[in-house]
């Protein structure tokens, strides 16, 4: 048992403050803590990314980042994507186009899609694969994930 | 006599799920997600050996460790250890990690005691023994016909032995359940299982009371692929621990280590198979010696002769006990591995005998292959379907130009080649499963059964059968399903839920219909016979007269209830399906890429063409990691799986998907047979596609799965006679 350490940080443009352990992940804080349970512990070992938030605009797998590397960085998670009850054009065109089953990737392939479309509005395919290369899902097969990441991007271009 | 709607607006159309915006907003609740108030975290200590015996065990420590609220000992001293991750202890304290830390503050001495965890170990004459009795259970073999002799006759013989790997079921979310009890008479459970009644009962007879008094609850779930049928041990001890805990609700869920190592796994299959034709091509007798492990559980028999029809057979399958983790039924249990198997050997005959593995198997499809059409007594002929999926296939393919002799493709390090694979299932539906459908003076309508919808959509596909009854929009429909405490419904297993939901919810939403039309005619000053429903609104006599809403109304204080049972010619059972797939093998480095497959599967009526396509895609690359990727891999030294992980046990990314070509075999003949499953044929052909595919493109068998670079390059060592 340690003490606990104070982190002031935002998650989805929030303030937000929290004690936590040294030891407790960003996802468990996220959680636990905060009550936000959109990212989610698909294996707690970096390894299928089902719990992806951005980290000061990079998707990070937040259960290989400690709740205390935060300070004073912006969080993004799912629940931060859409606005003022509107769904982002990315979980619109997830939701239409069939891109989710069980859902438990869905959260991390959202993030993930966000920060590769706020850095790259007009990826190819081939970029659109290779960011998404890092988020596993057992239940698509990927093919509608990869259209509706496609599909999101084309629409938010004519905006 | 029940029937579907002759001419549906919804059935048969694209809806997107209805959970699908609570899912893709971060607002679905998970059971993993699910926290209520005073929630207390399970953490099981499971044990570190293959084999070993629990000489004593030590709580003391652990219980005073801050936060720690209840330790529950499953294996005590004496107790017999079969494999790493059996279950020892669970510990519920204030915080995980604090769980975590008396765990580790378990003082456990074990009698470590020599294992077997491969086949090879365990079939070894000296091997220990995983149970008394020894470890291999061999079956008589079954005889058709006299193969030995027709054997004898054949003009060509192949001759190979064929293996398909132990694989692990890799759900998103883990197994597990958060538990609260209420005293010793009643308990509220969040499960992610693929069967809410499975579970309540198995609390009930765990607490001794009736399974009335357990509410489980399955509002959505991360996947179960056959291996979350029950409470397992780790959900009756979170049960036992919040009663020991004063009711505070106990969560025990399992981590990814776990999962691997306990929660399940698809059994090994290892095929010496004799098979030989006439010059023509025409199958005359088999003969196959196989065997597998289901780990400590068994049931790694599987289906061989498989598809097509042979006269003459013989098969005999030895059941091998080796101490690794029980096996559980996985998305079309034994039909992935007795189709690799079978189609391998077919196709290596093809390649000798010098014919167009397509030719061959129309060829050795049976005359007659019937299955179950739309009502009792009705057959449908498998075989013309299966010629014509295959006609299909090769087109999609483009099998007549791109198809070349299997070695004959080309004299570049990197070659191309194409496979094919027959597969089938049966998938109907349990007669005894009941939807109840509620119309509400508000307007509201809601339908409730003790099904779940675990990721397949199910829920999407009784709003729609109902909306399509009562003239509204899927998304006017509460779909009410995941509580054990409603009109008893499906396990989502076997293919079996939507054929066996969908007629009952026909029946409840076309009895409530004719309720509410008697109720509101008098209103209307008409019978009620002149009532119909369609777009929102009530139709007199054709005309649009008043709309849903304010036809409701007239319901006055009272709502309509209406439970609906199964009847027969809704649903059917038997279904077939073809793949086809393109790849690209580098023989230097080993890589097998897909560059395409084509999936034909019937599955009878179609309700909603979104999720079905889906189920598709997603059985197609089930099967593209069986046949590339992956594989439970044990050290037979230590005991121990060497990839409990996401990163080492292999499995597809978004980047190693390949062009997938779905199509749905959708006749007026198959529309007729009513609703049948989809869940798992498409994932069983698409390994062994997959394999011959690779034998085409390289001129060698890969015999062993997965077609990982190590297994091809083995395979193309031995066909230079370095291996």
């Amino acid at each position: 048992m340690s003490k606990k350490i104070h982190v002031s940080t935002t998650v989805n443009g929030e303030s937000v403050e929290f004690l936590c352990e040294a030891r407790q992940s960003l996802l468990e804080v996220l959680r636990e803590n905060l009550s936000l349970t959109g990212a989610k512990e698909g294996c707690n070992n970096g390894n299928c990314g089902a719990c992806t938030v951005m980290l000061n605009g990079v998707p990070v797998n937040s259960c290989i980042v400690l709740a205390v590397e935060v300070e004073g960085a912006a969080i993004e998670t799912v629940e931060g994507l859409a606005c003022h009850g509107h769904l982002h054009p990315i979980q619109k065109c997830f939701l239409e186009g069939a891109a989710l089953q069980c859902g438990v990737c869905t959260p991390g392939f959202l993030v993930t899609a966000k920060a590769l479309l706020d850095k790259n509005p007009n990826p190819s395919e081939h970029d659109i694969r290779f960011n998404l290369a890092n988020n596993l899902c057992r239940c698509t097969g990927y093919d509608k994930i990869v259209k509706a990441v496609q599909a999101a991007a084309a629409e938010l271009q004519t905006r | 006599m029940a029937a579907w709607p002759k001419e549906p607006r919804l059935i048969g159309t694209k809806v997107p799920r209805l959970d699908g915006l609570a899912k893709a907003s971060g607002k679905a609740k998970y059971p993993s997600d699910v926290r209520p108030e005073g929630t207390l975290f399970g953490v099981v200590l499971y044990s570190p050996h293959a084999n070993a015996t629990v000489k004593s065990i030590d709580t003391a420590a652990a219980e005073k460790m801050p936060g720690v609220k209840g330790i529950v000992v499953i294996a005590g001293q004496g107790k017999k250890l079969r494999f790493q991750g059996d279950d020892i202890a669970i510990v519920a304290a204030e915080t995980e990690e604090q769980a975590r830390d008396a765990v580790r503050a378990i003082k456990v001495d074990y009698e470590v005691l020599p294992h077997c965890v491969t086949e090879s170990q365990s079939m070894d004459e000296k091997a220990p023994q995983v149970f008394d009795g020894g470890n291999v259970r061999k079956a008589r073999a079954i005889v058709k016909g006299k193969p030995e002799e027709a054997l004898e006759k054949a003009d060509v013989v192949v001759e190979g032995t064929y293996s398909l790997p132990v694989i692990t079921h890799v759900c998103l979310e883990p197994h597990g359940l958060t538990a609260q009890a209420e005293g010793s008479s009643k308990i509220t459970a969040w499960a992610s299982t693929q069967a809410v009644t499975v579970v309540a009962g198995e609390l009930a007879g765990s607490f001794n009371i009736s399974p009335a008094d357990v509410t489980v609850l399955t509002e959505v779930m991360g996947g179960g692929f056959g291996s979350k049928f029950g409470a397992d041990i780790w959900g009756r001890t979170a049960a036992e621990l919040s009663k020991k805990c004063g009711g505070r609700p106990v969560k025990v869920f399992l981590d990814r280590a776990q999962e691997h190592l306990a929660a399940g796994n698809r059994p090994s299959a290892t095929g010496h198979v004799k098979l030989g034709a006439s010059k023509d091509g025409k199958l005359v007798a088999m003969i196959a010696e196989t065997y597998g492990t289901g780990g400590v559980r068994g049931g790694s028999n599987f289906p061989l002769p498989y598809v097509y029809d042979l006269k003459n057979s013989s098969r005999a399958h030895a059941e091998v006990s080796v101490n690794a983790g029980g096996a559980r039924a996985m998305r079309a249990p034994g039909h992935p591995q007795g189709c690799a198997i079978m189609e391998a050997a077919l196709d290596d005959l093809a390649a000798k005998l010098g014919m167009d593995p397509v030719e061959i198997r129309v060829k050795n499809l049976a005359e007659v292959d019937n299955v179950r059409g739309g009502r009792q007594g009705e057959t449908i002929n498998r075989t013309p379907m299966y010629e014509a999926q295959l006609k299909l296939g090769a087109e999609l393919i483009g099998w007549r130009d791109k198809y070349k002799p299997r070695g004959e493709n080309g004299k570049g390090v990197v070659k191309r080649g194409l496979g094919v694979a027959l597969h089938q299932w049966g998938g109907g539906g349990a007669a005894d499963k009941q939807v109840s459908c509620t119309i509400n003076p508000d307007g509201s309508v809601e339908i409730k059964s003790a099904t779940q919808d675990i990721g397949t959509g199910a829920r999407t596909i009784l709003a729609m059968i109902t909306a399509e009854v009562l003239g509204l929009k899927p998304t006017d429909i509460k779909s009410n399903i995941g509580n054990s405490t409603f009109p008893p419904g499906q396990s989502s297993g076997g293919s079996t839920t939507t054929p066996s939901m969908s007629p009952p919810c026909l029946a409840a939403a076309t009895q409530a219909r004719a309720a509410f039309f008697n109720k509101i005619a008098p209103a209307l000053s008409t019978d009620a016979e002149t009532l119909s429903l369609k777009d929102g609104q009530v139709w007199v006599n054709g005309e649009p007269t008043m709309s849903w809403k304010d036809a409701c109304r007239k319901l006055g204080m009272a709502s309509i209830s209406e439970t609906g049972k199964f009847a027969d010619g809704l649903s059917s059972v038997g279904v077939g399906g073809c793949q086809f797939a393109e790849v690209e093998v580098d023989t230097e480095t080993g890589v097998v890429r897909v560059k395409k497959i084509v999936a034909i599967q019937d599955s009878g009526l179609i309700i909603d063409k979104l999720t079905w396509e889906s189920q598709v895609y997603g059985g197609v690359i089930g099967g593209l990691n069986y046949g590339l990727f992956e594989e439970r891999v044990m050290d037979p030294t230590t005991g121990v799986m060497l990839n409990p992980d996401m990163e080492l046990y292999k499995l597809a990314g978004a980047s190693d998907i390949p062009e997938i070509i779905v199509r749905a075999y959708e006749t007026e003949e198959m529309k007729n047979r009513g609703v049948i499953g989809v869940g798992e044929p498409p994932t069983i052909a698409t390994a062994a596609a997959i394999a011959n595919a690779v034998a085409n493109a390289i001129g060698v068998r890969v015999p062993d799965w997965p077609m990982s670079p190590r297994n091809v390059l083995n395979a193309l060592a031995s066909k230079e006679g370095k291996a």
